[in-house]
């Protein structure tokens, strides 16, 4: 009977993947996520017809915008679980992405025509430097203010987009009619996009998982624990936010362009306080300073709305009323369970369902010497 | 010498006693602070709580007071009884109208509201009528808080910030006063002042107290009993004058030194020695 | 200069609205410590209270609607505490936050869902003539709303400091622990927190009702605006706050007057972050002394 894992060489203990099991499971989450899309495309699972409810009314649209959420998250995340500065500015930097998208992106007679790829880095380069710059009153603000310096941030950052709409582009929102290329290779179906995304997934992730494993990294989780100890140790304190806020940002601002871009479209009304609160429920419900729990929840917050209206069409057997109700109040549906989740997490498992998670695995690693 | 007296678990209270402390122990997570604590205060007795800095006379006094959740800590076992009445499980509110006042270690007397308003909050969890008697009463042990009546407590000095808190505790119409280091940061003179007032209390009201005190002189000096707590543990007790007798509670705790050898040769040999045999 | 003249009383009258949300979300942070980012929607929540009580749907007389609506304001304040506040005793500071975020997400959702998406008129019963003194229009509303408010923050000051609850209020905001230590029930201190300060919402909602004929989501982002506000007076602080909630509505005023009427909710908040920057606990806060 195994009792532990013993690594014997440092080198092996750096890396990712530890054990023949974890590379295992590895292995298949690879291949399940590479052929997602043709399942879902398709509606079929090696052959077999799936029926709309047994993907749960998935589509790839909805996919993809998963995909690009999650990135955001991890960019949030990356500040608000890691680095313990809270954030609530999210969907503004997502604004500021899309106003460099529609510069840049060749929207308006007369402006540059860049590339797609050079658009997102672009972005992200943009957001970086306004994370820096918020990054910097955060030095002598904490906690709750930082919270209301951000939400001042939301609607600046807003107003400013709607400013710049309605000066060249009307109330209608900014078009984006160029289809995406990446060096020559056109994104014009929902496949392409979706291993486009994925690749971003991918990339932020393992970046922001490498970030926290060196120096860099764990002085940002020093910062968030106890910034004064942190000092004491010789990190400097104000760079590690900063730092952490250009990151962070970077994310979500090139997040922002790639959004505009998928959408073909970005008006003001997607912007929203909202949405910078539905960032912020995935990383709680899925577990601040948690990778796994940013995927989580963000599989979470596309699956959740789907589930309910899957249901709802299953329940309407028994009464008909419900599929309307679900239907028409589902945004809102799905926004009370998340609310109610949120509560339930920070009552019950402030970790969030990654530490839930991490608990229950423990449980069977050391059973039968639990409890 | 007397050894520790063993507690009488499950024993019917004797009808004088007031406060029973059976065997309580007190955790803060997973560290102990006190060890099996028992300890009696008698219907109008005066009982003193002494010991070094950490021995957990505050735990102990928190433990009474139902305030150990506020810092983190919890009672694992043992009874604490009032009357006879278990009060261990009773929330803080309760415990106060129970009977049970506290005059807390540092005064934490509430700055921005007045002496007056300071003293009637003291009343908030009274059962009984008679919060204007008790606030004459008060008034007329503190004159000089009926002085300044209406400033604002912030600007009292230490000495008047400790008789507010006293008179904060005694609106509580308590029938146990639990004093935490009275006389902490007090010039002698104003603490001498304030044991007297205390002494008036007893005599005119009756009022049991338990003091908790790093002071044993001036303690010793004021109550009928006394309890040695170190780390946790109740290691001596006594009737006043027998414990100011006893020689290692003069040199640990009186400073009095009663050996001709006085130098850092002799302290050290002190402390290796084994104090309680 | 008629122009500014109007334009301060119209952000004088709307920010005194500004001040009572903000008073109740200052009470409840002083009691319970726990900053409740949901305070606008509860304001918006009493106004859409009151059309369901109103003319509408039961039928109920103006005025009788407006007190039973600011009475609901009583249980739901109660029932937001027991849900929201009590769970959470002893948590840090943020995840609190969190908790309140996630109720602002229930409490806007509940309230689409309920009445609808769509603007909900109410005819006020309020005076609405609008009369000139030496050139200036001034809305014998705006005067009403300013008498109103004044009103319910000198009742609750007379409340605050004459009370024995109020002083227990005060004293459990001031220090906690020799709150609990002096007999005060702290619990009961955190509902009455939560209950006076949610029925300041409905009021301030109910206002709002009354002064825009209407009442539609947007109230939600309008309640935010009391978060510039505490900020401005101080999150600790009673008059702050009311002050506070004065000065976001008149400068609301003068940027929607002077420059542009889509930016006056928005520019506002610049003014909240020049003042977490240049004095972030306020006009009439303390400067915090950490312990380490």
């Amino acid at each position: 009977m195994t009792t532990a894992t013993y690594e014997t060489r440092y080198r092996r203990q750096q890396r990712l993947i530890r054990t023949r099991a974890s590379a295992v499971w590895a292995a298949v989450l690879t291949a399940v996520v590479l052929y997602l899309p043709w399942v879902v495309f398709h509606h079929s699972l090696l052959g077999a017809h799936l029926t709309k409810h047994m993907l749960l009314n998935m589509n790839m649209t909805q996919l993809n915008v998963m995909l690009i959420v999650l990135v955001g998250a991890v960019g949030l995340n990356l500040l608000t679980g890691y680095t313990g500065l809270i954030s609530i500015g999210n969907a503004g930097f997502f604004a500021l992405g899309a106003i460099v998208a529609a510069t840049l992106g060749g929207t308006h007679p007369g402006w540059p025509d860049v590339p797609f790829p050079v658009v997102v880095l672009a972005a992200g380069a943009a957001g970086a430097a306004a994370g820096a710059v918020v990054g910097l009153p955060s030095l002598r603000i904490r906690g709750i203010y930082l919270l209301l310096a951000t939400l001042s941030l939301h609607f600046l950052m807003v107003w400013l987009f709607l400013k710049f709409q309605t000066t060249y582009f009307g109330f209608g929102g900014i078009q984006f009619l160029k289809p995406a290329s990446l060096f020559g290779y056109a994104l014009n179906t929902d496949i392409r996009w979706y291993y486009f995304l994925l690749g971003c997934a991918a990339v932020a992730l393992l970046l922001t998982k490498n970030l926290l494993r060196t120096r860099q990294g764990r002085a940002f989780v020093a910062v968030r624990d106890h910034p004064i100890a942190a000092s004491m140790a010789g990190i400097n304190v104000p760079r590690i936010r900063v730092t952490s806020f250009a990151v962070s940002s970077f994310m979500i601002t090139a997040m922002g362009a790639v959004y505009a871009w998928y959408l073909g479209a970005a008006s003001q009304d997607n912007y929203t306080l909202l949405l910078a609160i539905q960032f912020i429920a995935i990383i709680v419900i899925g577990g601040e300073g948690s990778l796994v729990g940013t995927v989580l929840g963000a599989l979470l917050w596309q699956l959740i709305p789907n589930a309910l209206l899957a249901f709802s069409e299953m329940a309407s057997g028994i009464s008909p009323g419900i599929r309307h109700t679900v239907a028409t109040w589902q945004t809102q549906i799905a926004n009370i369970i998340f609310g109610v989740l949120i509560l339930l997490v920070i009552v019950f498992s402030p970790s969030g369902l990654a530490g839930l998670w991490a608990k229950v695995k423990r449980t069977f690693v050391n059973w039968p010497y639990t409890g | 010498m007397s050894a520790r007296v063993a507690a009488d678990a499950g024993a019917a209270p004797a009808p004088s006693e007031l406060l029973a402390v059976e065997n309580v122990e007190v955790v803060y997570g997973v560290s102990l602070a006190l060890r099996g604590v028992s300890f009696v205060v008698p219907e109008h007795g005066a009982v003193a709580l002494l010991g070094p800095n950490g021995a957990g006379k505050t735990s102990t006094i928190r433990a009474i007071s139902g305030l150990l959740d506020v810092h983190g800590g919890s009672i694992r076992d043992g009874d604490i009884r009032l009357h006879g009445r278990s009060i261990r499980r009773l929330r803080a509110d309760r415990i106060v109208s129970s009977g049970v006042a506290q005059v807390p270690e540092g005064r934490l007397v509430f700055a921005h509201l007045t002496v007056e308003e300071n003293l009637r909050v003291g009343a908030s969890a009274r059962k009984t009528p008679g919060v204007g008697d008790s606030l004459d009463q008060v008034y007329d042990l503190f004159p000089r808080l009926a002085e300044r009546r209406r400033q604002q407590a912030g600007w009292l000095s230490g000495g008047e910030q400790q008789m507010l808190a006293i008179g904060r505790a005694l609106m509580a119409a308590p029938r146990l006063l639990l004093l935490d280091e009275v006389s902490l940061g007090l010039a002698p003179r104003v603490i001498e002042d304030i044991f007297e007032r205390l002494g008036e209390v007893r005599r005119e009201l009756g009022t049991a107290m338990l003091l908790v005190e790093q002071n044993a002189r001036v303690a010793l000096g004021f109550v009928d009993y006394g309890y040695i707590l170190e780390s946790g543990r109740i290691v001596l007790e006594g009737e006043s004058a027998d414990l100011r007798a006893n020689d290692v509670v003069q040199q640990s705790y009186l400073g009095i030194r009663t050996d001709a050898t006085a130098g850092f040769a002799h302290v050290k040999r002190y402390r290796r020695r084994k104090r309680w045999p | 200069m008629t122009k500014l003249i109007q334009l301060l009383i119209i952000g004088i009258a709307t920010g005194s609205i500004y001040g009572l949300i903000a008073l109740g979300f200052v009470l409840v942070y002083k009691a319970t410590r726990v900053f409740n980012f949901a305070q606008g929607d509860l304001m918006m929540l009493g106004a859409y209270m009151l059309t369901t009580l109103a003319a509408h749907s039961l039928g109920l007389p103006a005025w009788l609607a407006i007190v039973l609506a600011v009475a609901t304001g009583a249980p739901i304040g109660l029932a937001f505490q027991y849900v929201f506040a009590r769970p959470l005793i002893g948590q840090p500071f943020l995840p609190v936050v969190m908790a309140t975020i996630g109720a602002s997400l229930i409490i806007q959702a509940v309230v689409l869902i309920a009445w609808g998406p769509l603007d909900i008129s109410y005819s006020t019963q309020f005076p609405q003539d609008v009369f000139r003194v030496s050139g200036v229009r001034i809305s014998s509303f705006d005067l009403v709303t300013i008498a109103i408010a004044a009103g319910c923050v000198a009742l609750f000051a007379l409340f605050f400091r004459l009370t024995t609850i109020g002083l227990q209020m005060r004293a459990a905001a001031e220090h906690n622990e020799a709150a609990i230590l002096s007999g005060i029930n702290v619990h009961r201190v955190s509902l009455v927190s939560w209950g006076i300060g949610t029925l300041l919402a409905f009021v301030a909602g109910i206002i709002l009702a009354n002064a825009q004929g209407a009442v539609s989501f947007s109230l939600s982002g309008l309640g935010l605006l009391a978060f510039p506000a505490v900020v401005i007076g101080g999150l600790e602080s009673v008059p702050g706050a009311v002050v506070g909630g004065v000065i976001v509505g008149v400068l609301q005023a003068l940027i929607g007057g002077y420059y542009d009427p889509l930016a006056q909710n928005s520019l506002v908040y610049a003014a909240l972050l020049l003042m977490l920057l240049v004095r972030p606990y306020g006009l009439f806060g303390q400067r915090e002394i950490r312990r380490v």
